[in-house]
């Protein structure tokens, strides 16, 4: 009964009103005021624009319609808001209809409550756009976290906890060759080649205990550990990667996300320089060795020095005519042996600052190795027997006798001075393909099997040669000379058995090493 | 004193802040909370001008808070028949907005060829100043002839919100649309 009356007493949905040329109101329903922006000027012979804003602007399109140019006119949805009351949605059409008396056409505006539709339509259009707007927000703060992700210099790959690649950013791409489509999926070691033990015991122990960690807050496992990768087109590369975990949009499952920088450039400058400073070190420690080893063999003939001229200077006169000469001749020996001592250090010099002049002159080897092996042996005063042996009758080459005499008495010195008196010296020459190979063996003290690579290093000695006086620049004069020759030099030797030095050098040299 | 009517359009994309703009020019007023309009909304605001012969006059201005656009509803153009000028709002925190700026201004100007248009990049507050000058610039490259100025607004903090209108009004007085005005015979 109550929902009849209230039908029966409600509000007609529909009101109508007439107006005339001047747009003003000639006829209303009864509840036409309802609809009124203003109700009180929504009365006979006010003008419509007064209480109906909204026909304000349309005055062309009102007459059009009353002059049959236009049939219709419809505004939908205009709203009256009050302050008390809740809103009111109203269409309003407007047609023309013809006046009996006047012979011309009546416009008459119908107004539709539509209030329930539009209350109705305004909660869809207020949840669709609330939805967009999230959504337009998710996509813009999407766009620029993966802006952001895509602008960075590092590495970003996120996997899933067994390592398989869910994401990389545009560095990653970049550096190892591969687009995101071909990781995606695939197991982080297809670029990943050899984990650190520290990364790996880090993810192990994560596997094993997700729950000891916070995963809502994401833990970082491992920081600026390097590992080795490579990259599609198989270069080796060093990563050195950080990884946390992260919370993916399903509860309780993590992901790994790594960052990176590569270290590759870094590392191998770093080994350089270290390599550099040992070397530094050790050259170091060589010429302070040198410089002592200098000053003693300048401190012993020079004390000699100062001993003969001061016995010359205060005896002179009570010594023999024949004291005189053998102190004299001390002077002299010791002299020429510090002038030997200063060619070295100066041959070594010009050789490391490639300016030894190379000559070579036609020379008849044989006779040349014969007569030097003599003159050694008489000059070591006999101490070692030295065996020379050539099976050719002559062997003529193009060498340059000056530096050959540098290392064939540099080679038999050493052979003198390295092994016990008594023993023997072979100096063989041999001839074979165009090179002359002279083979200097000893029976002496050896060299140990550490020194032989650094045999030839400016300054090196090695380790067993006691008290046995030397520069250590002989065999690196040595070397430097042949290699003026184009030739090699080797050495084959054993602690205590003795040592073999091998020289080979083209018998007639290359026109454009000349100098 | 005389009094004459005008009426403008507010027109924008769904939530660029059309209805915060009229609630802060008329109402003095401002709310954070979004209420999307459906169909359309007249507001009255009364101006006092000087005409040219330094009279008095009030405007009556009539804004059109019309329901913004989606992508499954477009602006009606009944509703800016006989509109003097319209404010085209966009949301600069919404690239796309900003993108569909012409598209309104066309709308607008196919209805009402002389009608005078200001732009209103509207929630200013949101975006850093220096961000805001790349953005406002990118769009001046391709703005139309009849666009009288461009407005960096918040109805939030009511920055340049009464400057726009007014502006608006000032020109759309100063064309003097009076057949727009004046009441026409039938």
């Amino acid at each position: 009964m109550n929902s009849l009356l209230k039908k029966i007493f409600a509000p007609r949905r529909m009101e109508y009103l007439t107006i005339d040329r001047n747009f003003k109101i000639t006829d209303t329903s009864d509840g036409l005021k309802r609809f009124a922006d203003k109700p009180e000027e929504a009365v006979v012979g006010k003008e419509i624009t007064l209480g109906f804003p909204e026909f304000f602007g349309i005055e062309d399109i009102l007459v059009a319609i009353q002059q049959g140019r236009q049939a219709d006119f419809h505004l939908k949805g205009i709203a009256r808001y009050s302050e008390t009351e809740s809103p009111l949605y109203i269409d309003i059409n407007i047609i023309a209809y013809p006046d009996g008396e006047n012979l011309e056409n009546r416009l008459f505006i119908f107004f539709e409550d539509v209030t329930e539709k539009l209350l109705l339509e305004q909660a869809l259009v207020q949840k669709s756009n609330e939805a967009n707007l999230l959504l337009s927000s998710l996509s813009a703060a999407k766009d620029y976290i993966d802006k952001i992700i895509n602008s960075m210099v590092e590495v970003l790959l996120v996997t899933t906890l067994s390592g398989k690649i869910k994401k990389i950013n545009q560095a990653a791409e970049n550096l190892f060759g591969y687009s995101e489509a071909e990781l995606l999926g695939q197991p982080i070691t297809k670029i990943v080649t050899e984990w650190a033990s520290e990364a790996l015991r880090a993810r192990q122990r994560y596997r094993q205990s997700p729950a000891n960690h916070q995963p809502s807050l994401g833990c970082e496992l491992f920081k600026d550990v390097e590992v080795n990768c490579q990259t599609k087109a198989g270069k080796k590369i060093t990563i050195a990667f950080s990884c946390s975990t992260i919370s993916t949009d399903i509860e309780d499952l993590q992901n790994f996300v790594y960052v990176g920088r590569d270290t590759t450039e870094r590392r191998r400058t770093q080994e350089e320089l270290i390599k550099t400073l040992e070397q530094e070190k050790e050259l170091r420690k060589l010429k302070s060795r040198f410089i002592s080893i200098a000053s003693h063999e300048f401190r012993t003939p020079l004390a000699m020095i100062l001993l003969s001229s001061d016995i010359l200077k205060q005896y002179g006169h009570k010594l023999s005519e024949d004291k005189k000469s053998k102190q004299l001749d001390k002077i002299k020996v010791t002299v020429s042996n510090m002038t030997r001592l200063l060619d070295d250090i100066l041959t070594i010099n010009q050789t490391e600052a490639m300016q030894v002049s190379f000559n070579p002159v036609p020379i008849e080897l044989k006779k040349f190795c014969q007569e030097l092996a003599e003159e050694i042996e008489l000059a070591t005063n006999k101490t070692h027997d030295f065996v020379f042996q050539c099976q050719e009758s002559e062997v003529s080459a193009e060498m340059d006798e000056k530096l050959l005499r540098q290392i064939v008495t540099n080679l038999l010195s050493n052979a003198v001075k390295y092994s016990s008196p008594g023993s023997t010296v072979y100096f063989d020459l041999l001839v074979k393909k165009g090179w002359a190979i002279f083979k200097i063996r000893d029976q002496g003290i050896g060299i140990p099997q550490p020194d032989q690579g650094r045999l030839f290093e400016t300054f090196h000695r090695a380790s067993n040669v006691g008290n046995v006086s030397g520069t250590g620049l002989g065999l690196a004069i040595t070397k430097g000379a042949v290699e003026l020759h184009s030739g090699t030099i080797a050495v084959e030797s054993e602690e205590g058995q003795g040592t073999t030095f091998t020289v080979c050098v083209p018998i007639v040299q290359p026109k454009e090493l000349t100098t | 004193m005389s009094t004459i009517s005008k009426k403008i359009c507010l027109i924008g994309d769904f939530g660029v802040g059309k209805t915060s703009l009229i609630r802060r020019f008329v109402e003095r007023q401002f709310s954070d909370r979004y209420l999307s309009t459906v169909g359309v909304k007249i507001s009255r605001k009364t101006i006092e001008l000087l005409n040219n012969q330094a009279e008095k006059l009030n405007l009556q201005l009539l804004i059109w808070d019309l329901e913004g656009h989606t992508k499954f509803k477009s602006i009606a153009p009944t509703y800016l028949q006989g509109a003097s000028g319209a404010a085209i709002v966009a949301d600069v925190s919404r690239p796309e907005t900003i993108e569909r700026l012409t598209e309104h201004i066309n709308l607008f100007l196919s209805v009402n060829k002389k009608g005078i248009i200001v732009v209103a990049f509207n929630k200013v507050d949101l975006i850093a100043k220096e961000d805001l000058a790349q953005i406002v610039e990118g769009f001046q490259a391709k703005a139309i002839a009849q666009v009288l100025a461009i407005y960096q607004t918040s109805a939030k903090t009511s920055l340049s919100v009464d400057e726009m209108f007014q502006t608006l009004v000032n020109k759309i007085v100063e064309t003097g649309n009076k057949e727009q005005s004046s009441v026409r015979e039938l």
